[in-house]
């Protein structure tokens, strides 16, 4: 028998939110739908080849695949050599090996197929023959993009591993290696597997990378097919939904619930890292070495030497202004769409998987797919202020958060979860009023979740390029989208120059983030 | 305080959208407040970073707000425009090729333009239903890397030689590709066209999202040919001195050697079409004319304007067509994607 | 050489620069149980980690059954029960307990043997979260019996459970262990839980944590050699005086003391010494009387230190005298 909660409103709100939350995310749904129905074209749309779609949807799965098995493996490495061993410069390292986040996939793969052509930088060097493109490059690229986000969540799954299980096991004559192969690795199993579904959605997703290595998946597919008319456009969006969704439930079901409910651990001591054999050493060096200087060096050895030799054709201002104010919008209409679900979930003291479930599902969808869906639907609105309306920035802010809706769910979710009913009674009984509650219990508790919410959408929205790309009001450009365009006019100096502005500021944002969740702990 | 933050958060997506569209006006209806400027809607597939100092100048000397919607595809732009039909609010359509335009008039979505200002050009650049007009003219050429490449194709059909196999590039997006096959399908005759066309995709040419790209992939190795317009060249080694790439002509009278049209009309379903003649007036004028010239490298379209000192000028070695010719968009992207280029 | 299981000479640990114990000379013979009894923080969860091979000392040896103690963990042949079980949340409970046998001859038998002894055959299947915490713990000392290790170091393992529990489960424990054989450390901090299963209890006290005194448990509690090891071994009254030719004056008069013993000292008056009358005047304040199934309990306040006392009948009154009725144990200051 659950006792009234004191804030009705919270309740009531829940669940108007949770009817508009669905309405919203059905609305891309709605565009593809209205996409399929009724396609106009001038020109004669391009014919349906199956097979051309059978290798776009057997790409994109490979890809993902193959991108999650080699982040999984050298992120989990990484997270190894970070909690688990102590070497001159592990420390350093590890901590360098996390910062190739901030780099948006499509610059990454801008910067390396420049960087690693035949006459590039490096390639020069490494005396490449072959251009820097297509399947092979991609799931290079990508691997370099996701094993950071591999070895945040394994070395945070380390950390909090009981040592007491693994002395325990010492104890009965185990030995280290069967430790690790039967008590680590089983009990790193829920953070594995929701480190792969984060890589396999991001991989089966990306559009950035992809598009800039000319690879036929899915994603790119669609982005190209889009405005041309005809039904190649939706099909392939009804496929990417198809395709993606079944991934992401089968992540959830691996990874279990984690993240939101190991919130206590019982830390054991001093957890100081071991001295492995120096060949052990000199191979996490080398590995950690090389991944840095492609994931990191590389790139941002180029786009500083572009942004400042070669002079920008275009004023940086506009975008700067523009991204700025796209990323805080969407970043707090991320926190209201994704909110509504956590503090619902959080109610019925998390019990509502499915509606969990549907709000991964959500983000999980390509922004491809819902850049497109929600442009085919204000396309057909009308001419009017509602269309006006739409098309100056709230089908933008809408798919913005419909995208990252998961980002602030994730991190409102433990803090509504945790949030003490009975401190709540406590202040009432000392004569509270709900407001006071408000501002002096729940809000507290909540506000660094809230923080890390906005600043995580924050980031995701700065860096995000399809949604923005296909949903941006005429005549508006974001960092994200001026990078995209320069690559494809070559023009280097401007990328160089909007690249270096967006990660100043993904830079900032990620400082702040950490700072925030390390108060929080 | 807290609780105040969120009781906004709810209300900021919709104050803050509003917000962001003001910036550009987005209220497309006639009836603006008092003392607002007229707006001018321009749809535009020709690169922003070009033409949008161009069309500000306009603005800013004429009084009026400007609208720019940009697309790298001119064939998308014109779906939209289609789809959008009369309540499309496009006062000007500027396109990186004609053909797209004689498109739109076929279709019966553009106006037809005043003599006055198709008579600013010669009859080479002007369109014979009068749906547009041309503003300047693109040589199509080999942007290639005289290190790598010691004899490049003197034709275009030597360009799908199995010797440049994997080595040449192409941008089958481009408006421009579209226009010169179209110009094909007239002069070789759809049969051989359609066989080049297949020996080229024989060759695994590499694929670009447009034509500059493909000089720098030159210059970086990744390419040693590729099929673009000749001003490419010069506006990346304006930026990069470093760059090693360099233009190579097909021979006199070859089907390679073409001048690709871009050009402008005005919509039917355009508000301000006084003014959108007003802004082709001034493309047309010296001022536009010698803006093409200079900054993008292009060949005006306007007689008696003076090239960049860098541009050859157009001489006889041109194949000379029917401006016609390179109109049949929709014929050239029907055998593109027949053959699955495009 | 010697029957000693266990020998620590002058061992001293120490995290990085801060030493946490110094000074421990502990011996512990074959199916002996010795508990380290101490506050928290005094370092004796180090002393543990330390003989099973988690730390090294900074100085100071270590022997075990005879033989220096360098061997890495799984190697040396010392059963360890943690105070949060530390179960492998993901293996059955006969898998647990099976663990440390790693598939040998005679395993099974062994492993159905021990749930048996242990009542856990009902269980068998079920994984550790299924479990109460009761049955955790004995799981734990299942599973670390399995192997027949000759020492069991068991870290607070009663800390996280019930205290009727605590009690029940204490002798259960010392009787698994006592059949098996094996010798037994215990390290906790509650006295009545080492005295209980000990043969002798090693105090620890202080910061760094310093082993005060060893002997077995009456002897610790009679006759302490430190103000500490009176205090953990039970209830007292610790009351300075003048000692000459076994008697003593204080405050409260006139003792007879036990020992020869001349000059400063403090007397160890415990609650079966004391003799205690209502006083208006009395230096006794009477905090706090209760009953306590049997008897009336008066927690008095005396200079600073309070103490517990039981008596058959309730003491009305808010002050009390005191004299002693036995010769009292005295240490010298």
């Amino acid at each position: 028998m659950k006792t009234p909660s004191p804030a009705l409103p919270l309740s009531l709100a829940a669940k108007l939110g949770l009817l508009g939350t669905a309405a919203l995310v059905g609305l891309p749904i709605l565009g593809l739908g209205l996409a399929w129905a009724y396609p106009v074209g001038l020109i004669d749309a391009p014919p349906i080849h199956t097979d051309r779609l059978v290798e776009a949807t057997s790409n994109t799965v490979m890809l993902a695949l193959l991108v999650t098995v080699f982040a999984l493996v050298l992120g989990s490495l990484f997270a190894w050599i970070q909690v688990r061993w102590t070497f001159p410069g592990s420390a350093l390292l590890t901590r360098l090996s996390v910062l190739p986040l901030v780099l948006p996939s499509f610059l990454l793969a801008a910067t390396l197929r420049e960087g690693l052509a035949p006459l590039g930088s490096l390639g020069e060097l490494l005396g490449r023959q072959e251009r820097f493109d297509g399947f092979g490059a991609t799931v290079f690229v990508l691997v370099l993009s996701c094993t950071p986000y591999v070895q945040l969540v394994v070395s945070a799954a380390l950390k909090r591993l009981p040592r007491h299980t693994e002395e325990a096991a010492q104890s009965l004559g185990a030995s280290p290696s069967r430790i690790v192969r039967e008590i680590v690795l089983p009990a790193l199993r829920p953070a594995l597997g929701f480190a792969a579904l984060l890589v396999l959605v991001y991989a089966a997703a990306d559009f950035g990378a992809v598009a800039v290595m000319d690879t036929q998946v899915l994603t790119y597919e669609l982005y190209q097919f889009a405005g041309r008319g005809g039904v190649q456009a939706p099909l392939i969006g009804g496929l990417l939904i198809v395709a993606i969704s079944p991934l992401v439930i089968l992540g959830r079901r691996l990874g279990g619930d984690y993240g939101s409910s190991e919130l206590s651990y019982v830390r054991s001591g001093h957890t100081a890292g071991q001295r492995p054999a120096l060949w052990v050493q000199t191979i996490g060096t080398a590995l950690l070495g090389t991944y840095l200087v492609f994931a990191l060096v590389l790139p941002l050895m180029l786009i500083t030497r572009w942004g400042v030799l070669i002079p920008a054709q275009g004023p940086l201002i506009g975008p700067l202004i523009t991204t700025a104010v796209v990323g805080v919008t969407a970043g707090l209409a991320t926190l209201v769409l994704g909110g509504f679900p956590a503090a619902l979930v959080a109610q019925s003291k998390g019990k509502r998987g499915a509606l969990e479930t549907l709000t991964f599902v959500a983000s999980g969808v390509p922004g491809v797919m819902i850049g497109f869906g929600l442009l085919q639907l204000a396309l057909r609105v009308p001419q009017g202020s509602l269309r006006s309306f739409a098309e100056g920035g709230a089908i933008l802010l809408l798919g913005l958060a419909l995208r990252f809706a998961s980002h602030s769910y994730a991190a409102l979710k433990p803090a509504l979860l945790t949030q003490s009913e009975q401190s709540i009674e406590a202040a009432r009984l000392l004569g509270a009023s709900r407001w006071r509650v408000w501002r002096q219990v729940r809000g507290p508790h909540l506000a660094p979740a809230l923080a890390s919410g906005f600043l995580l959408s924050f980031v995701a929205v700065v860096k995000e390029l399809p949604i923005t790309l296909m949903l941006i009001p005429a005549g508006h450009t974001t960092l994200a989208t001026r990078i995209f365009d320069a690559h494809e006019d070559a023009h280097l100096g401007d990328l160089g120059v909007a690249a270096l502005s967006l990660l100043g500021m993904v830079l900032v944002a990620q400082a702040l983030l950490w700072r925030w969740s390390r108060h929080e702990r | 305080m807290r609780c105040l933050s969120i009781v906004c958060i709810l209300a900021a997506t919709g104050c803050t959208s509003k917000d962001q569209s003001t910036p550009s006006a987005a209220q497309a209806e006639p009836q603006a407040a008092p003392q607002a400027k007229p707006i001018l809607t321009v749809y535009s597939g020709r690169s922003a970073l070009l033409v949008e100092p161009l069309l500000k100048k306009f603005a800013e000397k004429r009084g009026v707000e400007l609208k720019l919607r940009f697309d790298k595809s001119t064939e998308k732009l014109a779906n939209r425009l289609a789809m959008e039909g009369d309540q499309s609010p496009a006062d000007v359509f500027f396109a990186q090729a004609v053909g797209y335009l004689s498109l739109l008039g076929e279709k019966g979505l553009m106006q037809t333009l005043p003599k006055k200002l198709t008579e600013k050009v010669p009859a080479a650049y002007r369109s014979a239903s009068n749906y547009w007009v041309g503003t300047s003219g693109r040589l199509r050429v080999m942007v290639y890397s005289p290190e790598r490449v010691k004899n490049p194709p003197k034709t275009l059909a030597e360009l799908a030689d199995p010797r440049f196999k994997g080595r040449v590039g192409w941008a089958p997006g481009n408006a421009s590709l579209h226009a010169h096959v179209a110009a094909l399908q007239k002069h070789w005759g759809a049969d051989k066209t359609s066989a080049w066309l297949k020996a080229m995709q024989d060759n695994q040419p590499v694929v670009y999202p447009k034509n500059s790209p493909q000089v720098r992939a030159v210059s970086s190795g990744e390419i040693d040919i590729g099929w673009v317009n000749h001003y490419y060249l010069h506006k990346i080694r304006a930026q990069d001195t470093s760059l090693k790439a360099a233009n190579a002509s097909f021979s006199p009278g070859d089907a390679g050697n073409l001048v690709m049209l871009a050009g402008i009309g005005i919509p039917k379903a355009a508000k301000n079409h006084q003014i959108a003649e007003e802004l082709i007036d001034f493309i047309l004028s010296d001022e536009g004319q010698n803006y093409f010239a200079q900054k993008a490298y292009e060949y005006p379209a306007k007689s008696g304007i003076k090239l960049h000192p860098e541009v050859a000028p157009l001489d006889n070695n041109l194949l000379q067509l029917p401006q016609s010719a390179q109109t049949d968009i929709a014929g050239s992207l029907a055998l593109l994607r027949a053959l699955r280029i495009q | 050489m010697s029957a000693n299981v266990l020998s620590l000479d002058a061992v001293q640990l120490a995290y990085g620069d801060t030493v946490v114990t110094e000074g421990i000379d502990l011996t512990i013979k074959a199916g002996e149980w010795v508990s380290i009894l101490g506050p928290s923080g005094c370092g004796k969860s180090s002393i543990l980690r330390a003989v099973a091979g988690f730390m090294e000392p900074s100085s100071g040896s270590i022997e075990l059954f005879g033989a220096p103690a360098t061997a890495p963990p799984e190697r040396r042949g010392v059963g360890m029960v943690f105070q949060d079980f530390a179960l492998f949340n993901h293996l059955s409970v006969r898998d647990n307990i099976g663990f440390g046998l790693k598939g040998a001859a005679g395993a099974e038998v062994r492993v159905n043997e021990l749930l048996k002894r242990c009542e856990l055959t009902d269980l068998a299947d079920r994984l550790p979260a299924h479990l109460s915490g009761g049955q955790q713990q004995r799981v734990g000392l299942a599973r670390a019996l399995a192997p027949r290790p000759k020492l069991l170091l068991l870290d607070e393992p009663f800390a996280n459970l019930d205290a009727d529990l605590r009690g029940e489960l204490g002798s259960w424990c010392a009787q698994q262990i006592q059949s098996e054989g094996a010798a037994a450390l215990l390290v906790t901090h509650d006295r009545r839980e080492a005295m209980a299963l000990s043969d002798r209890i090693a105090i620890v006290d202080g910061s760094p944590g310093r082993l005060q005194q060893v002997d077995q448990t009456q002897a610790l509690y009679q006759k302490p050699n430190h103000q500490a090891v009176a205090r953990m071994t039970g209830e007292a009254l610790l009351v300075p005086a003048r000692a000459a030719d076994q008697r003593a004056r204080s405050a409260f008069g006139d003792h007879d003391v036990l020992a020869k013993i001349e000059g400063s000292v403090t007397l160890v008056i415990r609650p079966e010494h004391m003799d205690l009358v209502p006083d208006a005047n009395g230096p006794l304040v009477v905090d706090h009387s209760y009953f306590d199934a049997q008897q009336w309990m008066h927690r008095l306040r005396y200079n600073g230190q309070t103490v517990t006392v039981a008596q058959n009948q309730r003491l009305n009154a808010d002050r009390l005298s005191l004299t002693t009725r036995s010769p009292l144990w005295a240490i010298a200051r």
